[in-house]
């Protein structure tokens, strides 16, 4: 199964020149599978802690979005139980000018801003809406026991 | 096996901007790819907001998304603006790109070499002043080789490389903001639309018939009557002639592109002929040869957005489709879920039963992890469909 060109260069980028806090790296047995870690962005109720995600790159990529999904628990009103993450550019805002690298950046910012108006974990949308403070501790609680290093 | 796959991956070679050592040859060899697919581009394509592409990418995007990849602005075929001259440049770029390549990693290590020679002194800032004047005349120099180097290799065909490349950057500036209300102005004042099928540009009020008639009977009132005209006969020759011709559309020769066809207006047979008419084959089932044709016209089209001189052959474009159904081949795509369904129940049923039982061994609560543990399958599943591919 030949890879596309534009999968080994982004591979290659993504192993020899990481961008800061992120790691990626292929699956041996699936070159189209990946295992990134995520440093919780300074600032953030996740700083200190590093997030295990799965990415998967389609047939169709980069017609389509990869599947991204974050294996660590994390408390986080746009990432739901099962990890999944409601972001636009990973569903109807895709484009093919995106690369990995600029989905897993954008991951990172959006642990550094929560976007409660447009939840994918109900309850804790509620929390950072009407507690912001109070969820944030929680969203710290969670770092520390799942994402610790 | 294992690491193997990845180191492999990793060495394999392919072109790429960070081959080279400076920075400014790197820009100016990520600047004339296609963001799409990360090539030098191949029959470039502008769009009305001024991004380029290659003609078979941004072809293949739109038929998901009517949207520029890079600005978001919207988009159609009919703004689709072919690039000579930044296909001179790429072609330029392409000849020359090897010899550059060389000259600046012989540089790289000259400059490496003469630093080490220096560097018992160790005294950084004096020696940086000395360098630095060194390796910025050695990057001019280089470019100054940049300009000898095209010439002799790359005679025959086009200007040296760095002028087109040049123009083609300040074009790309300039145009971003002129062109993209003067194409929408062109677009309303002249009450013209594009036909949401065909693409064919259609006065507003005569698009219903357009559409009813299954684009079939081509506007006779758009601009370039001229166009028209050939396209209809075109569109003849596909759906009337084609089953009677030999060969087939000869790409060599073709000057007009393909328009799309609706297919859901089109009966099983209207289907075949389309195909006959490009000599296709027509193994498989009707939605292998709607998919056969719409990459036939993409690639087809993508074709003629190529300066003459560059176009491949007929056989070429048709060998080029059978390398894409052969790869689609193998990717385990399921037309109908039900039935995959129904005959890999066993299969499922074990996969299921397997992950349960893991899960049980490894928690304690039955009740919390049963609810869990059935949330799990569904993405589990989702992700087995995907990765076969391996």
């Amino acid at each position: 199964m030949a890879l596309p060109k534009r999968i080994i260069k982004e591979t290659e980028r993504l192993v020899a020149d990481p961008a800061p806090g992120i790691t990626a790296a292929p699956h041996e047995d699936n070159l189209r599978y990946f295992d990134v870690t995520i440093q919780g962005p300074d600032g953030s109720p996740f700083q200190q802690g590093v997030f295990h995600l799965e990415l998967f790159l389609p047939e169709e990529y980069p017609m389509s979005p990869p599947k991204v999904r974050f294996l660590t628990k994390i408390y986080h009103p746009n990432i739901d139980k099962l990890g999944r993450i409601c972001l636009d550019i990973l569903k109807d805002k895709w484009s093919p000018a995106l690369q990995i690298r600029t989905v897993l950046l954008s991951i990172q910012a959006l642990l550094s801003a929560p976007n409660p108006d447009d939840p994918l974990a109900t309850d804790v949308a509620k929390h950072y809406k009407e507690d912001e403070k109070d969820a944030q501790r929680v969203s710290r609680e969670w770092t520390e026991k799942y994402a610790s290093k | 096996m294992p690491t193997n796959n990845v180191q492999a991956l990793l060495s394999t070679n392919i072109p790429d901007p960070s081959d080279f050592p400076m920075t400014d040859l790197r820009q100016l060899d990520a600047s004339l790819r296609c963001t799409i697919c990360g090539e030098l581009y191949d029959a470039p394509i502008t769009l009305a907001c001024g991004h380029c592409f290659c003609s078979l990418c941004i072809r293949e995007h739109i038929v998901k998304e009517s949207e520029c990849p890079s600005c978001r602005k919207s988009t159609s075929e009919g703004q689709f603006r072919t690039n000579p001259i930044l296909e001179a440049a790429v072609s330029a770029w392409k000849t020359a790109r090897s010899t550059i390549l060389r000259l600046s990693r012989e540089e790289q290590d000259r400059i490496r070499r003469r630093q080490k020679e220096r560097t018992p002194r160790r005294s950084q800032t004096p020696l940086t002043n000395g360098k630095k004047r060194k390796r910025s005349t050695s990057t001019v120099s280089s470019d100054s080789d940049v300009v000898m180097v095209p010439g002799p290799s790359n005679s025959s065909q086009f200007p040296s490389s760095p002028v087109p490349s040049k123009s083609k950057r300040s074009r790309r500036q300039d145009m971003e903001p002129s062109s993209d209300p003067q194409e929408e102005e062109m677009m309303q004042g002249g009450q013209m639309v594009n036909c949401p099928v065909c693409n064919v540009s259609i006065v507003m009020g005569d698009i219903n018939t357009h559409l009813d008639s299954g684009c079939q009977k081509k506007s006779f009132n758009t601009s370039g009557a001229a166009t028209s005209g050939a396209k209809d006969e075109w569109t003849k020759l596909f759906l009337k002639k084609g089953k009677n011709r030999e060969n087939g559309i000869d790409a060599n020769s073709a000057t007009e592109r393909i328009p799309k066809a609706s297919y859901d207006l089109l009966k099983d047979k209207q289907v075949k002929d389309l195909l006959h008419a490009h000599n296709l084959p027509t193994l498989g089932d009707r939605k292998m040869w709607i998919a056969r044709h719409q990459r036939w016209v993409m690639i087809f089209n993508a074709n003629l957005d190529k300066s003459v001189s560059n176009r491949k052959n007929t056989k070429e474009l048709r060998a080029e489709l059978k390398n894409w159904e052969d790869s689609r081949k193998r990717r385990h795509l399921v037309d109908n879920t039900t039935t995959h369904v129904l005959n890999n129940q066993g299969e499922f049923v074990r996969l299921i039963a397997e992950a349960r039982n893991s899960k049980t061994r490894k928690e304690s609560s039955p009740t919390v992890m049963w609810q869990h543990s059935q949330d799990d399958d569904v993405v589990a599943d989702s992700e087995e469909e995907d990765q076969p591919l391996s």
